[in-house]
């Protein structure tokens, strides 16, 4: 484990690598700080980039992107109380107070110190549990593989908001329905491809995430008239007193461990994380009826678990090449255009960029709390840039990201109308990362059923063969029917009350 | 009772899709030995189909507040003008060329928004120039257009 911490200590160190790390987030921070654009449209609109680097590169300037947006949404959070990803929503409950209060700095600097620290226990816990896990899923054949994304997949849907499960398995439907456009690799068939050779080579999947995220999100601002530029909370001083940094200190620890775990299960996420480490730091204070009001330690528990579940989210992605949200699911995608299967080989066979990633989450929170707090108050800048010049150029680089990848001009019309189709949809409240997440699982969950399959004769009975797939089998059964019991009873009380 | 509103037509486009998914993949090409096998071309689409067709049911056919946002209060006319612009730059890409296509696009783009500031449309002339740079620094030839070539 060590030998591998410093392999990818020795990758990530390398001058090019450590400008990388820097630039992503730099990067992140500027566009996770623009409300509506969060991890998944930043992470999308910086991937046709990386395409000039090798894949450890690559993978190392996206993580940076990734916590780089999740800092820069809590930026937003804090200095005008719109957060730029739902990951820090619960962030602005006590930091926009604290920052109205006069104190922006102080609220900055507690949000940078908490970000600092849940991201680097996490990664710390991340080493000890990787290794372990990819080890653990080497035995692991195709149908605990099928059965595990079918798991990844009911768990993003019974995860997402009340009443939306049903809406959320029809879009990871939808996913999977549009990742079978294209040739199919094993048999060589065309499939919906309506004889037009733009689509031979299937939907890009960069091209749905620009879609979905990053142009829909610039297109709900013109909608929704959101485009009234916000004026930032700036001034005061970026020191904590001592009796703050005791007071957060336990909240901290506690956060990041919670955070963590909440992060490696596959759909909860950051957004869940910071709820409930919000939730249960509000019930273990002793001044918990002044969280909402500034309270310093109602802003590091959210802060402090949503970066903790960033990094947590990176165990599955990478030892067993199951992404549990939107956002590790474009990183997947990202990974397989740079041709890496991610998974229990990969730890394997290109421990380079498994420890580089590991590595880098190190270096990328100590440059984001040298970097970023110094320089927030004029990153926080981007923020009085005119919605009117900004929503064009956000379309612009999301037209440009998906055509540097093909050269080729029907890219950008499917990128409007797969765009528009987003955006009604989004207006009707259905959920766009399940159907990122089914498109992006989609060859590989039906590679793993082919295997499965061929190898049981054709018989659905590799579901219940070995111990492991009927474990996998029941916890999936269970999760998908646990909204039907949670509605089952919530009508049952519903009665008693009535 | 099923009452008809916006999310529920939604739904029934859902199960239009999925019932033409499952029809168009009947008409997936199979090789006679392809036929015989348990696992071809068609089985994943299939079993997609089914999964939608029912999922989109459920939702039909289930209470469920439709959580859609109201209709009036959105800006329909901005946002399909930049639609509209959008695919106007993928047509013309190829003949005005990266330069002038996406400064007329942005330019175009904040007009729409309702810029009237000279210095700030002007600035989009500045990051379209700074972002050609970036890319040929970079080794990504972007083309500056048919037009040009006429002309020159």
């Amino acid at each position: 484990m060590l030998e591998g911490l410093l392999l990818g200590f020795q990758t990530v160190m390398s001058a090019q690598n450590l400008v990388l790390v820097l630039a992503g987030c730099l990067a992140g921070t500027i566009i996770g700080m623009l409300p509506g654009l969060g991890p998944i449209s930043a992470i999308a609109l910086m991937i046709p980039i990386t395409y000039g680097f090798d894949p450890a590169s690559g993978m190392i300037l996206l993580a940076g992107v990734y916590y780089g947006a999740i800092f820069g949404g809590s930026t937003s959070s804090i200095l005008i109380n719109a957060p730029g990803v739902a990951g820090t929503v619960a962030t602005a409950f006590d930091g926009y107070p604290l920052a109205k209060s006069g104190q922006p700095g102080k609220a900055l600097a507690i949000a940078a110190y908490s970000s600092f620290a849940g991201g680097t226990i996490a990664a710390v816990l991340m080493v000890l549990a990787s290794p372990f896990l990819a080890q653990l899923s080497l035995g692991f054949q195709s149908a605990d593989y099928f059965v595990l994304m079918l798991l990844g997949l009911a768990l993003v849907s019974a995860f997402s908001p009340h009443g939306e499960y049903l809406k959320a398995l029809l879009m990871t439907c939808f996913g999977l329905a549009l990742s079978t456009v294209g040739t199919d690799l094993t048999s060589g068939v065309q499939r919906f491809t309506f004889g037009r050779m733009d689509l031979i080579d299937g939907i890009s999947f960069l091209l749905l995430a620009m879609g979905t995220f990053a142009m829909a999100e610039a297109l709900l601002m013109v909608l929704r008239g959101d485009d009234t530029t916000p004026e930032p909370l700036t001034g005061s001083t970026m020191r904590l007193e001592r009796e703050e940094v005791s007071a957060i200190a336990p909240v901290i620890g506690r956060s990041s461990i919670l955070g963590f775990f909440v992060g490696v299960l596959p759909g909860a996420g950051a957004t869940i994380a910071s709820f409930l480490a919000y939730g249960v730091e509000k019930n273990l204070a002793a001044d918990g009826d002044e969280f909402g009001t500034g309270n310093v330690k109602g802003l590091a528990a959210p802060e402090t678990a949503n970066n903790a579940a960033c990094t947590g989210s990176f165990v599955p992605l990478l030892t067993l090449g199951i992404p549990g949200s939107g956002t590790t699911a474009i990183l997947l995608g990202a990974l397989i255009a740079y041709g890496i299967q991610p998974g229990p080989r990969l730890f394997i066979d290109q421990p380079e960029i498994f420890w580089a990633v590991i590595a880098s989450m190190y270096i990328g929170n100590i440059f984001l709390l040298v970097l970023n707090l110094p320089l927030i108050p004029y990153i926080a800048r981007i923020l009085t840039i005119p919605r009117t010049l900004l929503i064009p150029i956000i379309l612009f680089f999301s037209m440009m990201g998906v055509y540097l990848v093909s050269f080729n001009t029907f890219d950008i019309l499917m990128l409007a109308i797969v765009a528009s189709i987003a955006v009604c949809l989004r207006l009707l409240s259905f959920p766009m990362a399940p159907l990122l997440l089914g498109f992006i699982l989609g060859s590989i969950l039906e590679d793993n059923l082919r295997r499965a399959m061929t190898v049981a004769d054709g018989q659905w009975s590799f579901l219940w063969d070995r111990p492991v797939t009927v474990c996998l089998v029941l916890a999936t059964l269970l999760v998908a029917a646990s909204p039907l019991v949670r509605w089952m009873f919530s009508l049952h009380r519903g009665k008693a009350v009535g | 009772m099923l009452i008809i509103n916006k999310y529920k037509v939604g739904c029934l486009l859902f199960l239009g899709f999925f019932l033409g998914y499952g029809y168009f993949a009947l008409d997936i090409h199979l090789d006679f030995w392809a036929e015989e096998e348990s696992f071809h071309a068609r089985t994943f689409p299939y079993l997609i189909a089914l999964a939608g067709i029912v999922i989109a049911l459920l939702l039909l056919m289930l209470p469920g507040a439709p959580n859609a946002e109201s209709e009036s209060s959105l800006r329909v006319v901005p946002a399909a003008l930049l639609l509209v612009l959008t695919g106007c730059y993928a047509l013309l890409l190829d003949y005005f060329g990266f330069a002038i296509s996406s400064v007329l696009f942005l330019i175009l783009g904040s007009v729409t928004l309702g810029e009237r500031h000279p210095l700030k449309l002007g600035a989009t002339v500045l990051l379209v120039a700074v972002f050609w740079l970036l890319m040929d620094s970079l080794g990504i030839y972007l083309s500056p257009g048919e037009m040009i070539g006429e002309l020159g």
